[in-house]
């Protein structure tokens, strides 16, 4: 994705290293294999800080709790 | 570059787990045992609504509770709670007595919100919202391809079905939790977890310390099966309370707090159109599906399923395809990932309608199966599971078992992923010819440590119990977290390129040309008195991705009470080189017991007139015990110039799918609904009303 992506966000495949690359990508949601779930480092939380759902398309600049 | 030794005394023999002995006796301590001085109780409270505006949360009289050392809110002001048992505070005390007396002190001011829970409801759209300014119901994920309508108009049998499968929830032995201990000094955490430097990653974020000053220790953990990544609400409120009250938290969550909040396998409720033309060749695939994350489900999400997502059609090729799949949101816990995400729902689905279309076209299903599978791993694991399970002889058509108790026979296939990558490993050798591998990669009861043994063993023509294997601390070189049954292919090259860098220069400090084998302790005399160090990392052409597998089942279902008993799952798989044996088979043994649990007893249930989970406890979630497993046959296909490949997520995969078609089989009817509980048989009999699908 082009657009930054808050530095609290995280998934499962971050932590995976053969699936580190495509773990925040639009192809992770394209919807041919299982898609993700995300959290908030911040909140360790499915919920951000400002109480709506962590997610690739949401955890982004414009957003309360957004951090670069 | 490196290449696996072509002739192996270690690899791929049976090796017995180098920790069985500290397992059996009680010496090992999962992180669960862990008690350092001076511990407390960590306990959590939770949203007793499946939706509130909490307006205020009062810890004053929990703090007074003889023995509570801290109590801490979740999260500061008003907030919504969007399912039962989402976290509000927590307390820490000397003893579970005290912080179960503690939380019941704790006030809240709440206002209770309309909710839903089933998924059917959620997506009308007048249904409660889940999140008030999205749709429970997204407009769907749409995939098309070719001409979908023009090829079912041509197709010679066409078959149509509708299948579901529940939620399931999350069950290790070890329930979620960690043990934190935060000093001046740093944070030190005893987790439960599938990955050590993700578990660090989050403390260090959420406590607000730098990464280096937070040690993960896990050292054995009691099973994770995709949900056990970063330390979770549970590590981040155990690290606060240990801050508060000076003292180590160990919070474990009850079975009850495992059931709500920790994840779950999404559900699904799948419509499937399948046509094929007269020789059973695949023309058209069409699919409108839908299930549920909970609240990580719908519009909300903005585009993402949540984790409802899965692949159609599964494994087999149609040139015409049509695929509309959304997920609903509903007050229910949010999904994770859960042992091969995905697809064990799509297998279910997908090799049900295909046995369907078989049953149409009066055809074998295996031969229909080999007729659009192309997968050649799978065809040859086709040939290997016709032979050894007998299936020329046991097939028979569908409902022609005679007498009351009934025999079927169903197979189904299986696709996965894996690989490996990322992980760094060190390699001591001590004068005294004892060798320690450190690697900060985990076990999560599958046998790691065991292989770091083995792959150590093989170079230095060793035995894996002469190995000290120590992992699990973010102390060592660091390692992925164990995840898409990546950990064997991703570590075993690490330990493979450590340990050939060591004997290098063990025999370049040494002079001994040949240190390895019984030549090994004279070498290693020659060190002196200092040890050797030598660091290596995983490395291109020792490992690969993609693995298949297909399993068949043979059951019996008895017509008058509903009862299904499985009989014999054949599971054949290839996993590349095999480096254990033993542990192999043993993982696949698992992925097929968790397999019949997904086919015949687990499935979450919710309340809709509470929105509470009304089976949060092994009294009422059943999971297989032991007289429920079958014998269970394995066939590895060695494939030794693949280098190493994972094997734990594709051995659960087409369990439910074989055992399914097996009933259906067996009756002469499908029960199209998992679990294939009794009910649910004597209902597709027509002996009793129909059950729901819980949706």
């Amino acid at each position: 994705m082009n657009t930054p992506l808050c530095k609290y966000l995280r998934t499962k495949k971050m932590f995976v290293p053969v699936h580190e690359a495509e773990a925040l990508t639009e192809a992770a949601e394209a919807g041919t294999e299982a898609d993700a779930f995300y959290w908030c480092n911040c909140t360790l939380s499915e919920i951000g800080a400002d109480d709506k759902p962590a997610h690739l398309r949401a955890c982004i600049p414009g957003r309360i709790c957004f951090k670069e | 570059m490196l290449s696996w030794p072509e002739k192996r005394d270690v690899i791929g023999q049976s090796t017995p787990r180098v920790d069985a002995p500290a397992k059996v006796t009680g010496a090992a301590k999962y992180s669960s045992d862990v008690q350092p001085e001076g511990w407390l109780y960590g306990m959590i409270y939770r949203s007793r609504w499946p939706a509130a505006k909490v307006t205020g949360i009062n810890i004053e009289k929990a703090k007074q509770i003889p023995g509570i050392k801290a109590v801490v809110v979740e999260r500061d002001g008003e907030r919504t709670v969007r399912f039962y048992g989402e976290e509000l505070a927590a307390v820490a005390g000397t003893s579970k007595q005290a912080c179960l007396d503690a939380l019941l002190v704790i006030e809240v001011e709440a206002t209770p919100l309309p909710f839903v829970v089933k998924e059917e409801a959620a997506r009308n759209p007048n249904s409660p919202r889940v999140w008030p300014d999205a749709a429970n119901l997204p407009e769907p994920n749409v995939r098309e391809k070719g001409d979908v309508d023009k090829a079912f108009a041509a197709a010679a049998a066409v078959v149509e079905g509708f299948f579901t499968t529940p939620t399931q929830l999350h069950q290790p032995l070890e329930t979620h939790g960690n043990t934190v201990s935060v000093t001046y000094d740093g944070v030190t955490c005893w987790a439960s977890t599938q990955g050590i430097f993700s578990v660090r990653d989050g403390l260090a974020d959420y406590l607000e310390v730098p990464h280096e000053k937070v040690r993960v220790i896990t050292d054995h953990m009691g099973g994770g099966f995709g949900a056990k990544f970063g330390p979770g609400a549970e590590g981040g409120l155990a690290g606060r309370l240990s801050k508060a009250a000076g003292a180590p938290v160990k919070l474990m969550l009850t079975r009850f707090d495992q059931s709500l909040a920790v994840g779950n396998r999404p559900s699904s409720f799948q419509q499937i159109k399948l046509g094929a033309d007269a020789d059973g060749k695949m023309v058209a695939f069409e699919m409108n599906s839908f299930g549920t994350a909970g609240i990580g489900a719908g519009a909300s999400s903005a585009g993402g399923g949540g984790g409802a997502g899965f692949p159609a059609p599964y494994i087999y090729v149609v040139p015409n395809i049509r695929v509309k799949q959304s997920s609903v949101a509903i007050n229910a816990g949010q999904a994770r990932a859960f042992r091969a995400p995905g697809h064990p729902i799509a297998s279910f689905g997908m090799e049900s309608i295909v046995d369907e279309l078989a049953v149409k076209l009066k055809m074998d299903p295996v031969e229909l199966r080999l007729k659009n599978d192309p997968n050649k791993i799978r065809q040859r694991e086709y040939a290997i599971g016709i032979e050894h399970f007998g299936w020329k002889q046991k097939y028979k058509p569908p409902g022609s078992s005679p007498g009351p108790i009934k025999v079927g026979v169903g197979c189904a296939g299986a696709t996965w992923g894996g690989g490996g990558r990322g992980t760094q490993a060190d390699v001591q050798i001590n004068p005294d010819g004892s060798v320690e591998v450190r690697c900060g990669t985990q076990d999560l009861g599958t046998g790691t440590r065991t292989l770091v043994a083995v792959v150590a063993a093989e170079v230095f023509g060793l035995k894996p119990e002469q190995i000290s294997a120590r992992i699990g601390d973010t102390q060592f070189p660091p390692s992925g977290g164990s995840g898409g049954s990546t950990t064997a292919a991703s570590v075993c090259p690490a330990i493979f390129d450590a340990c050939t860098n060591a004997l290098q220069d063990l025999q370049k400090k040494t002079g001994v040309a040949d240190a390895r084998g019984s030549n090994w302790s004279a070498a290693c005399r020659k060190l002196g008195v200092n040890p050797l160090t030598s660091h290596g990392k995983w490395q291109e052409g020792l490992s690969s991705s993609g693995a298949g597998g297909v399993q068949f089942a043979e059951v019996e279902v008895d017509t008058e009470t509903g009862f299904v008993k499985v009989r014999k799952i054949l599971c054949v798989q290839d996993c590349g080189l095999i480096v254990d044996k033993l542990t192999c088979e043993t993982q696949i043994n698992g992925g097929v017991i968790m397999g019949l649990g997904y086919a015949l007893y687990e499935e979450r249930v919710m309340d809709s007139a509470t929105g509470v989970v009304l089976n949060p406890n092994f009294e009422t979630y059943k999971v297989p015990n032991f007289a429920d497993v079958p014998e269970i046959e394995v066939i590895l296909v060695d494939m030794p110039e693949r280098g190493v490949i994972g094997v734990g997520e594709p051995a659960t995969i087409p369990t439910a799918g074989a055992i399914a078609n097996a009933v259906a089989n067996a009756l002469g009817v499908r029960v199209s609904s998992l679990p294939i509980t009794p009910a649910r048989v004597l209902a597709a009999l027509g002996k009793v009303g129909k059950v729901g699908s819980k949706a």
